[in-house]
C-alpha cells in the first residue's frame, strides 16, 4: 500500500520552491511578465500603446458589413489560403521586410484598414499595424481576437 | 530489477522535463502566447502558469537527477504529463492547428505526435515512479554487500510523504 500512497508533503514542497522560484526569476527579468493579469486585455493595451486602435469581433462585423475598412490579413500564404474573411488582403507580416511598399502601391494611404491574425497571442497584426502607420496609413484597427475567434463565431470566411 | 532501472529511468526522465523547463523559463512571453493558443485557461491563469509551469518541470527534473524527493517529483512529473495530454487530447478533437508549446515557444510539432511521445514519456514516469515507491529496492535475496548509495535513496524517500 505504501507504493500506491500520494506523497503529498514533497508534491507541496516542490510546487513552493518552483513558485518561489518563478517568482524571484520573474523579477530579476528585463521585462518581468504581470503575475496577475488578464492576458487578452493586455495583448489590446500594447495595441492601443502602438497608437494602434483595437476592435472586438462584433465590432470588426460592423465595421465589415459596411464596407468601408479593407481586412489584411497578416498571416502566412497558407493559412490565409486555408480560410479568411472574405474579401480580405493577404500581406504576410514577413513582407514589411521584404518591399511592403510595393505591395501596397494599390492601396490608397487613407483607406481606412482593419489588420487581424490568427489570435490574440499572435503579434503579427500588431506589428504589420505598426508598420503600416509608420508608412504613412492613419485608420488602422487591430481585430486581436482574431481570425480563430471570427471563424469560431461563424462568421463569413472563404478558402481560396 | 528497480535498483537497475532507477537511475537511468530518473537520468532520462528528469533530462526530458529539465529541457522543457529551462527552454519555457528562458522565453516565457512565448509560452504565455502557447498557451493562450490552447484556449483552455481563464485569460487571468495565462501568466501565472506560463511562469510557474517551467520552474515546476526544471524543480522536478533536477530532483529527479539529484535523487532528492523523487517521489514527489515523479508524481509531479507524470501529473503534468497528464494535464498536457488532455490539452492536446482537447486541441485534436477541436481540429486547432496550434503550436505545441511543449520545448518553448512555438515550433511547428503536429499534435498528435506531441500526444504519443507524451504517452510514451508517461509510461517512462510510472516506471520511475513505481521504482522510486519506496519498500524494498532490491530483491529479499540481495546479500548486504550488494546494498548501494542507490538503494538506500529509494529506501528512504519511501518513508516521507
Amino acid at each position: 500500500m505504501s507504493r500506491l500512497s500520494i506523497p503529498w508533503l514533497e508534491m507541496a514542497f516542490l510546487c513552493l520552491l518552483a513558485a518561489g522560484l518563478a517568482y524571484a526569476g520573474n523579477l530579476l527579468r528585463p521585462e518581468p511578465l504581470p503575475l496577475w493579469a488578464d492576458y487578452f486585455q493586455t495583448k489590446i493595451a500594447e495595441t492601443r500603446a502602438k497608437g494602434l486602435g483595437a476592435v472586438s469581433i462584433a465590432e470588426a462585423k460592423r465595421l465589415y458589413d459596411a464596407k468601408s475598412f479593407l481586412f489584411i490579413d497578416a498571416r502566412e500564404p497558407d493559412e490565409f489560403a486555408g480560410g479568411h474573411l472574405p474579401g480580405a488582403r493577404n500581406i504576410p507580416f514577413e513582407t514589411a521586410y521584404a518591399g511592403l511598399d510595393s505591395v501596397l502601391d494599390y492601396i490608397p494611404k487613407r483607406q481606412a484598414l482593419v489588420v487581424y491574425c490568427s489570435n490574440a497571442a499572435c503579434p503579427k497584426s500588431r506589428d504589420l499595424g505598426e508598420q503600416l502607420k509608420f508608412l504613412g496609413y492613419r485608420d488602422i484597427l487591430i481585430m486581436s481576437e482574431g481570425y480563430d475567434a471570427w471563424a469560431a463565431k461563424g462568421l463569413p470566411t472563404e478558402a481560396k | 530489477m528497480k535498483a537497475y532501472l532507477d537511475m537511468p529511468a530518473r537520468f532520462v526522465f528528469g533530462l526530458v522535463f529539465v529541457y522543457a523547463g529551462a527552454a519555457k523559463i528562458a522565453q516565457p512571453a512565448a509560452f504565455a502566447a502557447d498557451i493562450f493558443q490552447y484556449q483552455l485557461l481563464s485569460d487571468w491563469l495565462i501568466y501565472p502558469a506560463a511562469l510557474f509551469l517551467p520552474w515546476l518541470e526544471a524543480v522536478c527534473g533536477l530532483c529527479l537527477w539529484a535523487g532528492a524527493f523523487k517521489r514527489g517529483a515523479a508524481a509531479l512529473c507524470n501529473l503534468l504529463l497528464a494535464v498536457f495530454m488532455a490539452a492536446l487530447a482537447v486541441n485534436v478533437w477541436r481540429g486547432n492547428d496550434v503550436a505545441c508549446g511543449c520545448f518553448g515557444g512555438g515550433g511547428g510539432e503536429d499534435l498528435r505526435m506531441a500526444l504519443i511521445r507524451d504517452g510514451a514519456l508517461l509510461a517512462l514516469g510510472l516506471v520511475v515512479q513505481y521504482c522510486a515507491g519506496g519498500g524494498q529496492s532490491r530483491p529479499k535475496t540481495a546479500g548486504p554487500s550488494g546494498s548501494s548509495g542507490l538503494s538506500g535513496q529509494t529506501g528512504e524517500s519511501g518513508q516521507s510523504g
